[in-house]
């Protein structure tokens, strides 16, 4: 029974800010009120734009981030020699490295090649972001190989192995990386920061910290919680197992 | 559930659709003989007034309504409100 109560407490704490958010963006000097919406909704035309860059970036780094990733999980798991293990090792330093030291390397290299500014300094590094290429060769180092086998006898094809043999098999580690590469570019507020000085390529976040009114920033919030709610609802209990499969095969 | 989260997706998705793209055509209304002035915002309840600082009127709501009509001989439409710098195109009858 404590235990009950300690974990709903804990729950509570967790879940608090969200629901001031929601309170305060419905709630004006006491009253309940839809005035703080209908005042981001008919008032404030950039933050369609803003919510709109948000959800193409989401989506153009998260799919992009898979077709990527998963051949090259692959091409990690079958090549198993020293110079693969060494490539895994950096992999796995990029990784621990915070956001904020690769932050100026990634801003140098994006001067250099031209790309400030434009929405590709965005997309781009998100999309190779070791992280998740990690978690898939965890993952993937797990399954079984006798299915990759038989289907290399029937064709030769990588293509055909990979969305045959390995993509069911990894389903769960798939729409693990979905949920947390779409929440992470969902988020990201240090890029957009640094790389981009265009207004009209600003995401919802940038949006939000830039928002000068109280009265919009609360339903803008709340808005923006909505999409990552829906994906969560959507692949919540495949997340729960792709993360406890892939911490198994460690 | 899962009905509930499809029907949710699809109105939320379909709404921001609406919402935009009746939002739109404001951008792109832009008329001949126009002028920019500047906002003030208080409360929002704009003032707008000519470079001599003559107010020229005080519409009750006139940023978000498409070619809102503050007074019989000046139009008022919106440019761009970006990020809290307003700029407001303002038509006078030819």
């Amino acid at each position: 029974m404590l235990k009950k109560i300690i974990y709903t407490l804990g729950a509570f704490i967790f879940i608090l800010p969200i629901i001031l958010t929601v309170r305060n963006s419905f709630i004006d000097g006491g009253v309940f009120t839809i005035n703080k919406y209908d005042e981001l909704f008919f008032n404030c035309f950039s933050f369609y734009r803003a919510f709109w860059n948000s959800v193409i970036y989401t989506a153009v780094i998260t799919l992009s981030a898979l077709i990527i990733i998963i051949p090259a999980a692959f091409a990690f798991t079958q090549l198993r020699n020293r110079a693969m293990e060494i490539f895994f090792v950096f992999l796995i330093i990029l990784m621990m490295m915070p956001l904020q030291v690769t932050l100026l390397p990634n801003y140098i290299c994006l001067r250099d090649i031209g790309l400030l500014d434009t929405s590709l300094a965005i997309v781009l590094p998100a999309v190779f972001s070791p992280m998740y290429a990690v978690i898939t060769i965890q993952y993937m180092r797990g399954i079984d190989t006798s299915v990759i086998d038989a289907v290399r006898l029937e064709s030769s094809s990588v293509v055909r192995i990979i969305t045959t043999a390995i993509v069911p098999q990894i389903r769960s580690c798939i729409f693990a990386v979905i949920v947390f590469a779409a929440a992470e570019s969902w988020n990201m507020l240090e890029q957009p920061m640094n790389f981009l000085k265009n207004e009209s390529l600003m995401p919802l976040n940038i949006f939000m910290s830039k928002a000068y009114q109280w009265e919009i920033l609360f339903p803008a919030a709340v808005i923006s919680l909505i999409p990552m709610l829906l994906l969560y609802g959507y692949f919540g209990n495949e997340l729960k197992n792709g993360i406890s499969a892939g911490g198994a095969y460690e | 559930m899962n009905k509930f989260l499809n029907i949710f997706s699809a109105v939320f998705w379909l709404g921001m659709l609406i919402l935009t793209a009746a939002a739109k055509p404001i951008h792109n209304n832009r008329l001949p003989h126009t002028e920019v002035m500047t906002v003030k915002k208080q409360d929002f309840v704009c003032t707008f007034s000519d470079d001599n600082g003559n107010v020229l009127t005080t519409p009750r709501r006139a940023v978000g309504i498409p070619g809102a009509l503050p007074t019989e001989d000046i139009y008022v439409i919106i440019q761009e409100e970006v990020y809290g710098r307003t700029d407001i195109l303002l038509r006078k009858p030819m």
